[in-house]
């Protein structure tokens, strides 16, 4: 195929609509728009690469090697246009150079990524430069830049992989376990986290709380892994009736919840009750629970 | 027309001594023992650099370059002892934005590409030398999906989830199979030794070779049975805890923190003692237990 080295080459401009995937991936969404993000910021860092080809028309087309990340962002930022390594193999051997391409690779786990961020630092960039070079907001940098020193290595990695917004994990990095329920709670209410990243944040601070800052993250490498079939097995039935145990606290949540609820709608209802509250200037009410009153039937 | 995206590189590679290059960071002893090393290196020595290391020329030393992506790349070339590399060279410094643009392959789109490299002629030991991997794994891989129904393959398309799980799903029928792979996608765990267990809670009309019973070394017949009866209650179980215990878990959480802050006033808190002497009680049993209300996971 090619010598060790790998030839120098021209990096061609070539049109994004005669190029052709062989493989399609399908991609995370998120992770796509962070690269239409970075690219339309701090522009395209790599070329994609292809192999000279025909199209059906006779004219020059291009299979694509690798970077169809890359293209697709590049399509989506209105790009007719897209710099490429154009290579003269075969199909069979670019398909296999793209196989390789994708698999034989090290994966970066995640807050080594962010890491860069303190390598840059360390080069002697400031905040601002760093920004600028990485397309993030100052902000970001400095709270990235803050958990690393604290040596946050669950949060980091919550953060980069979309888990948790950078300014949540700040907080959390901040704040002992009592502040932490207040503080996911309102940030559940100000809609800053949904219900699943509030669950998945709480599991996260558990962890972080009986096994410390470093360690696997929370993305499924990380989670138990059983040996033995037999250990799975038991592990199932503990999950089996931990749920169980979860259930029954829920219920008791809901008819704390619904209690409180009724008695409110009692309360509102007490002219009395309601002079107190405006002589004591209490009478506002959390939106959520204002909204649980107001809706009809059961809480 | 939209605005040029501009570009990070110049637009020609280079040929770049390697003694020129100047890595970020060292690749350590452990890295350099990981199978991803043996399988770049191997990858390398049959096929060539399937991709430019990424390279910025020094501010200061002339005729340097600070190296910014390919640090394993390099590495093996200076171990093979190659002199030179091409490189592409990037107009900044930064290596950050590099490395958030790799995407791992997901099991189930590793396995339809190799399908396709061995649909245009290529071997599967041609494909198994280059990975250096064996070509028992390459045949595995390729085989992946035989036997797992179309339902249960959509579900781990984009998922990282070991051969072996995949495998173990084959002894189970299909709406068997959803089940399982639902299961795991909750739980977010898709270990192999998960999926077995799993396998081995499925009662035996839903596998594939029911007359075939499941032995486990170190589990009765008996605790298989319980642990069956379990689990079939556990899909159930997250479904009545995500729905319920979530939202009204935080609304609880707010709502008590308003009824503590009401009986915190002492006008109204002797108001309520005085005209509504259980509904006051309540409250401050509420309120002492939503301070002690466990976190949802445990």
């Amino acid at each position: 195929m090619t010598d060790n080295t790998g030839d120098s080459a021209v990096i061609e401009m070539i049109p994004v609509d005669r190029i052709r995937i062989l493989n399609p991936r399908v991609r995370d969404r998120n992770k796509f728009l962070q690269i239409v993000d970075s690219i339309g910021k701090v522009g395209l860092k790599q070329p994609i690469k292809v192999r000279r080809a025909r199209g059906p028309d006779g004219e020059e087309a291009y299979d694509l090697v690798y970077g169809q990340g890359r293209l697709e962002a590049c399509m989506q930022l209105g790009q007719t246009e897209i710099p490429a390594i154009v290579t003269d193999l075969s199909e069979a051997d670019s398909l296999l150079l793209s196989l390789v391409e994708n698999v034989a690779r090290r994966q970066r786990r995640p807050a080594e990524m962010l890491r860069e961020f303190g390598a840059l630092r360390e080069r002697g960039y400031t905040v601002a430069e760093i920004a600028r070079k990485t397309g993030f907001s100052p902000k970001h940098v400095r709270g990235v830049l803050r958990l690393l020193d604290a040596g946050e290595e669950r949060l980091l990695a919550a953060v980069e992989t979309g888990r948790m917004p950078l300014r949540v994990a700040t907080e959390i990095a901040a704040a002992d376990d009592g502040q932490v329920q207040q503080m996911l709670t309102e940030a559940f209410e100000n809609k800053d986290l949904t219900l699943r990243q509030v669950v998945d944040a709480r599991r996260l601070v558990e962890r972080r709380r009986r096994h410390g800052k470093t360690g696997r993250s929370s993305n499924g490498e990380g989670a138990r892994v059983p040996v033995s079939t037999a250990a799975a097995l038991r592990l199932l039935k503990n999950e089996a009736a931990r749920y169980r145990r979860e259930f029954k606290k829920a219920e008791l949540v809901s008819a704390q919840l619904r209690f409180i609820v009724e008695a409110f709608r009692v309360l509102l209802a007490d002219e009395h009750f309601v002079t107190l509250l405006r002589a004591e200037r209490v009478e506002t009410i959390p939106a959520a629970l204002a909204r649980l009153i107001e809706q009809p039937g059961d809480a | 027309m939209a605005r040029k995206v501009t570009m990070g590189f110049e637009p020609e590679t280079v040929t770049v001594r390697i003694r020129d290059i100047l890595p970020l960071r060292q690749v350590t002893e452990a890295v350099r023992k990981s199978r991803k090393y043996r399988q770049i290196e191997a990858s390398i020595r049959k096929a060539g650099i399937a991709h430019p290391p990424t390279v910025a020329r020094h501010a200061t030393m002339k005729g340097s370059y600070l190296l910014l992506d390919g640090h394993i790349r390099i590495a093996v070339l200076k171990e093979l002892d190659v002199a030179e590399a091409v490189c592409l060279v990037s107009l900044d410094d930064e290596a950050f934005t590099y490395n958030r643009q790799v995407n791992r392959l997901a099991t189930v789109q590793e396995h339809r590409m190799i399908l396709k490299v061995i649909e245009r002629g290529v071997s599967e030991r041609a494909i198994a030398e280059t990975l250096d991997v064996d070509i028992a794994s390459i045949r595995a891989k390729r085989n992946l999906l035989r036997g797992i129904c179309a339902e249960a393959v959509e579900m781990l398309k984009d998922k990282h989830c070991p051969i072996n799980t995949i495998q173990a799903l084959r002894r189970l029928k299909p709406t068997r199979q959803v089940e399982v792979v639902d299961l795991m996608v909750r739980i977010d765990n898709f270990a192999a030794s998960y999926a077995r267990a799993l396998v081995a809670a499925t009662p035996p009309e839903q596998l594939v070779d029911a007359g075939r019973p499941t032995v486990l070394k170190g589990v009765s017949p008996d605790e298989l049975a319980r642990i069956r009866k379990e689990v079939e209650k556990l899909r159930e179980g997250i479904d009545r805890v995500e729905a319920t215990y979530g939202p009204d878990h935080l609304n609880l959480v707010i709502a008590a923190g308003h009824v503590r802050s009401l009986l915190g006033n002492e006008a109204i808190d002797r108001h309520l003692s005085k005209h509504r002497p259980e509904m006051h009680r309540e409250f401050a049993r509420i309120c002492e237990a939503a301070a002690l209300v466990p976190e949802a996971a445990e």
